[in-house]
């Protein structure tokens, strides 16, 4: 019974030794491959925060932005937006005085027509007078060549009387020219008097209708000026809103990102959970590689060119063989094969 | 009437940045997220061109665009590679495949546009 036991147990032993073997040269030919597992491990959040950092960077930009874009437009709804309010309402107000001053002078136009109409009815008149005048002083001539006519007949006697009748001749002359030069001032004046009134009145008739045409052009404008600067407001407070969106949303961004920092921090405890294996396992493995220095050596190379083979990246690469990264720059990359 | 665009890769993450650059120029945009789901989406669905990865579950880049290939309807589409491979003998393997070209990631959406107005008809 003892002498099958010792068979069996030494037939056990041997398997287990082969198997014991076996499990040594995988071990040391993946423990040596460990270190460029970890290697990977913190490139890639290395990678990965600089990426992130990248990110935020670009929100920054855009949420200084957004800012910038909710304060000026703030600042048009309180200082500039008011200050057109008030400048509509001051055109408003300029306008009404405008019309009230064209009234005004339309007012006082048509006094000044009356007046120069009254100076053309006197004018008138005067000339009427004048012309009584004239006749008055023909009269007179006549009476004087009368009076000339009986002063001959009566001889002697009537040569003074003569005389006066050549006075009253000269001075019925004398009033005839007079007249005549009024008669022609007074014509003058009052066609004078009439043109003035004809341009007053004239003046004066660009009248209700032209000056409410006006009015209702300009006060047109003013409405549409008015609605334009609503709309105007209207699209800042949505621009507001939609920075203050803008700004909303970049939070959102920033705490999802966030991410990265416990994606770093849990990689970088399984690459301390990694060391920890490889250090424990190394020692037991050192001694069997003393006393069998082979054991493990075609291993580690076959599973070295199997990490290799998964890589897809240059920089992988760089990282598995410890190499200087190519200086590639990202994005530029294209091959058309046409 | 706008170009629409198949994005194959199996990052969501990818497919949407690609989507979003390209639906920004103004591109329709279907996805599939393995060469086997994307030659189901071929089926029914006409496209411009096809942004493909190259190492994807189920099927990969390379087998995708040799099975594209061999259809008659798709032998002439434009079909870009975009994957993080630079190695040139994967490169000169896509091009024996059938690619148009091939774009190493990360992508600038610029570039990105302007090489898909080059191989657009």
């Amino acid at each position: 019974m003892t002498r099958l036991f010792i068979l069996i147990r030494s037939l056990v032993s041997g398997r287990r030794s082969a198997k014991l073997e076996q499990l040594a040269a995988e071990t040391a030919g993946f423990l040596p491959n460990l270190p460029a597992l970890e290697r990977q491990l913190l490139d890639s959040v290395a990678y990965l925060e600089k990426s992130v950092v990248e990110v935020c960077a670009g929100f920054e930009g855009m949420a200084t932005r957004a800012r910038q874009s909710v304060e000026l437009a703030s600042r048009m709804q309180t200082g500039e937006g008011s200050d057109v309010e008030d400048l509509i309402a001051a055109s408003r107000k300029t306008l009404d005085e405008l019309v009230e001053q064209i009234k005004r002078g339309s007012k006082v136009s048509s006094l000044a027509v009356e007046r120069m109409q009254a100076v053309d009815r006197a004018s008138r008149e005067i000339v009427h007078a004048l012309a009584e005048a004239e006749r008055i002083a023909f009269v007179n001539k006549l009476l004087a060549l009368n009076a000339k006519i009986e002063a001959v007949h009566v001889g002697e006697l009537g040569a003074s009387f003569a005389v006066v009748a050549d006075e009253i001749a000269q001075q019925a002359e004398h009033a005839n020219a007079v007249t005549g030069r009024i008669l022609a001032l007074m014509t003058d004046l009052s066609h004078t008097a009439g043109l003035a009134a004809r341009d007053l009145d004239a003046m004066a008739s660009v009248s209700q209708e032209t000056l409410e045409t006006s009015r209702s052009g300009v006060e047109a404008t003013l409405k549409r000026l008015t609605h334009t600067h609503e709309q105007m407001q209207q699209s800042l407070d949505a621009s507001v809103s939609q920075g203050q969106e803008v700004t909303q949303e970049v939070a959102r961004a920033v705490m999802a990102l966030q991410f990265q920092d416990r994606v770093n921090q849990r990689v970088n405890h399984v690459v301390e959970g990694l060391t920890l294996m490889r250090t424990s396992i190394a020692r037991p493995l050192e001694a069997i590689q003393k006393e069998t220095p082979w054991i493990g050596a075609e291993r580690m190379r076959e599973v070295s060119a199997q990490l290799e083979d998964t890589c897809t990246m240059n920089a992988e690469r760089d990282v598995l063989r410890q190499t200087t990264p190519s200086q590639e720059s990202e994005g530029d990359d294209i091959e058309l094969f046409v | 009437m706008s170009k629409t665009i198949l994005i194959v890769d199996d990052s969501t993450a990818m497919r949407q940045m690609v989507s979003y650059t390209l639906r920004q120029a103004g591109f329709g945009v279907i996805e599939g997220s393995n060469g086997q789901e994307a030659l189901q989406k071929l089926e029914s669905e006409r496209v411009a061109l096809i942004i493909t990865d190259l190492n994807m579950p189920v099927m990969d880049g390379l087998t995708f665009i040799r099975q594209l290939r061999s259809r008659a309807a798709w032998r002439s589409t434009p079909v870009l590679m975009l994957t993080t491979e630079s190695q040139d003998s994967k490169r000169q393997e896509g091009k024996a495949a059938g690619a148009t070209g091939w774009i190493v990631k990360p992508f600038h959406p610029e570039k990105l546009l302007n090489t898909i107005s080059r191989v657009l008809p």
